[in-house]
């Protein structure tokens, strides 16, 4: 009977869910190139997919030997295609893979979005604490900490569904663990193979799974008898033992696993849909509206804090590297050459975790320490171009009248120099406005990063993309104004 | 007032200067004539320290400074509080106004409170003819107004002796007039000045001293008279021939 309905709901709508003989060529494409290519991440990869240690050309990991496998199910070669973990969707949608495999939890968004295949891995979100800490076990436990995740995960919205958790959002699983550890952070929140990989560094896992969820391939929406094909060759390697032999082989095997088997089960499939996202399409609303301007507000503060700070720093090195000493005029050298020649995501870097053993900044100081010590180098420059700028003549008349060489600086050159630096400056304040972006590597959450994070949610980019874009210009362009009025008043001076 | 004793300056070839001797006493204006590159710029900038001379001695009242000695911070200010320094480019401050250039150093390095030195820059703006002008920056000003307004700044210091870098070589003929007068009035108000200058008419007819330069060395010194009419050394004479215009 029921078989019957699909049967007939299949004939009648033309959705996703075809009947396993659709015809939509997806399988035949994929069989006459002879090639099936899968998305994944290398990038902290293992146990995943992961370069090879011995030979990095190659791809290892157990997602990749299951891929494998399906290949040899279908009579086509599996081939690995490297993608970014977070625009793996999308990447899938434009067509450069025929499938994503990498870690995919499925819920609701993922299952509206993709056509999901069938479970090969059953997670549990789980919270890491540091050794000593034995009152963080649940949800509710965490309530009024400081808990690390990754963005646009499942465990980030398990998180975001209590305000009252202050999260803290990772660009890569390394940071959050590290932080724990030297407690920048109360917990961390991730699924159990994250967590696994981390045991060495001393944290120690929660007991009780905080959720369970289970990780499927996405194939496109369309591409029906690809996905049937996929699902029944993950069937046979669950029937024959193969794929939990492959765990197994990747330490990943548990009981957890044996969920696979019945892919009916409630708590292998579908148990994710009510996760976090809820049912429904999510829609840009006024909530995330005002989740922009919270973030263009932190962009502003950002940049406006970071900008005083390098304009300080800026003329200190200007003025040890125009009139200070050699050794003084060495090390302003130095400084500007290493701030200018280095990425400034590096230097965020180093600030926020690697003089971490040494002092802890919080992440928002860091942020405007990091850009500012940045900027500083290309502050200095611009001023003193500004100081040669001003005439020989106009120091000399100074000393002549007597000013010390002080007071010559302060009256006369520097307030010329000044005004020829202006312009130079406005445009790199708008530069900064813009670079505050990469700030969200150490976690602060500002303009860029809350687009990425609710674009992730809704699954469209081009609505908040044109919101944030907007926003961007709203700040940007009254300076852009301004540089060019003052350009025009000081220009030519 | 002013006394120069063997005075020196090393150059790459040859010595920009070489053993200059010269008095100049309080009340004289002494006019610095001869070729271009003689010296005569190099010996006004080293009367003020703003190039540093490498042999003999300069006093000026009761300042002295040896080439020998070690440069003193403390007493090239006292020097240069008593020397104004006019050049030939102006070097007003652009991003102030005619009154602020003039009022600026006598509330910083003097210490006059800022309404006294307002009052002062007002006064001495008034006396070069340009109260008008007071709120005007230096490029909404011509030429003649700048150099005028430069003259003022360095007079709100009070300096006992003036020394002025060809102050009109880069004026027309009109605005060149301007300031002359402005010079001459000076010059009979009993200002000391060392002017370098090749306005022979100026030299002539307001000077109380003359000197002739050549090569880095004084070849000629006199009254005016003495020295455009019977000048003693070929060389002046040489000099005088061409850059004299009859009636001058």
């Amino acid at each position: 009977m029921n078989g019957l309905l699909s049967l007939a709901a299949a004939l009648l709508l033309p959705g996703p869910r075809g009947s396993p003989v659709s015809d939509d060529g997806a399988l035949a494409a994929v069989k006459a190139r002879g090639v099936l290519r899968y998305g994944g991440d290398t990038e902290g990869g293992a146990p995943y997919c992961l370069q090879d240690p011995d030979d990095p050309s190659h791809v290892v990991g157990f997602e990749v030997e299951i891929a494998d496998r399906i290949g040899r199910e279908l009579g086509v070669r599996a081939e690995f295609v490297q993608c970014d973990w977070k625009n793996l969707v999308p990447t899938l949608e434009r067509g450069e893979i025929d499938l994503a495999w990498n870690g995919l939890e499925l819920d609701a968004e993922l299952a509206r979005r993709v056509r999901p295949t069938r479970p090969y891995y059953v997670f549990a979100e789980t919270i890491a604490v540091r050794p000593d800490d034995a009152k963080r076990a649940t949800l509710a436990s965490l309530d009024g900490g400081r808990v690390g995740t990754l963005a646009n995960t499942l465990a980030h919205k398990v998180l975001r569904a209590r305000p009252a958790i202050d999260t803290i959002l990772y660009d890569d699983d390394v940071a959050p663990y590290a932080d724990l550890m030297r407690g920048r952070l109360d917990a961390v929140v991730l699924d159990n193979v994250i967590a696994n990989r981390h045991l060495a560094e001393g944290i120690r896992i929660a007991d009780g799974d905080l959720l369970r969820g289970t990780y499927v391939g996405a194939v496109r929406r369309g591409d029906e008898s690809l996905a049937v094909a996929i699902d029944g060759a993950l069937e046979k390697l669950i029937a024959s033992g193969e794929l939990r032999a492959i765990l197994a082989r990747w330490k990943l095997d548990d009981a957890r696993q044996a969920l696979l088997d019945a892919p009916e089960d409630p708590r292998a499939r579908g148990l994710l849909g009510d996760g976090g996202g809820g049912g429904g399409v999510p829609k840009l609303t006024a909530a995330h509206v005002l989740l922009f301007l919270r973030g263009a507000a932190l962009t502003v503060f950002l940049s406006v804090a970071s900008f005083l700070l390098a304009m300080a720093l800026g003329v200190a090195l200007c003025l040890a590297k125009v009139y200070g000493p050699a050794p003084l005029r060495f090390a302003a050298s130095s400084y500007i050459e290493i701030y200018r020649g280095t990425p400034i995501l590096l230097q965020l870097y180093v600030l926020y975790f690697g003089i971490a053993p040494i002092i802890q900044l919080p992440a928002l100081v860091a942020a405007i320490v990091g850009l500012a010590m940045n900027y500083a180098a290309y502050e200095a420059e611009v001023y003193r171009a500004g100081l040669i700028a001003v005439p020989a003549g106009q120091a000399e008349a100074a000393k002549a009248l007597g000013f010390t060489a002080a007071q010559a600086l302060r009256l006369v050159v520097g307030p010329q120099a000044f005004r020829v630096a202006l312009p130079p400056m406005a445009n790199d304040f708008i530069a900064l406005l813009k670079d505050t972006s990469i700030v969200s590597v150490i976690t602060v959450v500002e303009l860029t990063k809350q687009y990425s994070i609710t674009a992730h949610d809704l699954g469209s980019w081009l609505v908040p993309g044109a919101l944030c874009a907007g926003l961007y210009f709203a700040m940007s362009y009254p300076l852009t104004r301004l540089a060019r009025h003052l350009e025009r008043r000081f220009g030519t001076g | 007032m002013i006394r120069t004793i063997g005075l020196g300056l090393l150059g790459e070839t040859r010595p920009r200067l070489d053993d200059v001797n010269l008095t100049v006493a309080r009340g004289d204006v002494l006019a610095l004539i001869g070729p271009s590159g003689s010296g005569k710029t190099t010996l006004l900038r080293c009367l003020n320290c703003l190039t540093p001379f490498t042999s003999g001695r300069i006093e000026i009242g009761d300042v002295a400074i040896d080439a020998a000695a070690r440069l003193d911070v403390a007493l090239l200010r006292r020097l240069r509080q008593k020397v104004g320094f006019i050049f030939q480019g102006y070097n007003l401050f652009p991003h102030l106004t005619a009154a602020q250039n003039v009022a600026l150093a006598p509330h910083h390095v003097l210490g006059l409170p800022r309404a006294d030195a307002e009052a002062r820059a007002k006064t001495l703006l008034d006396r070069v003819g340009l109260a008008a002008r007071a709120g005007a920056r230096p490029a909404q000003l011509s030429g003649g107004e700048q150099q005028r307004v430069a003259i003022a700044r360095a007079l709100a210091m009070e300096p006992e002796v003036l020394l002025l870098d060809e102050p009109t070589a880069a004026l027309d003929p009109e605005l060149t007039q301007e300031v002359l007068e402005t010079l001459r009035a000076l010059a009979a108000g009993g200002q000391t000045m060392v002017v370098v200058t090749h306005e022979m008419g100026f030299a002539r007819h307001v000077a109380t001293q003359v000197a002739v330069f050549d090569a880095g060395r004084i070849v000629e010194t006199g009254c005016p008279d003495d020295v455009f009419t019977r000048p003693r050394e070929e060389r002046t004479r040489r000099f005088l021939a061409r850059v004299v215009r009859p009636g001058e």
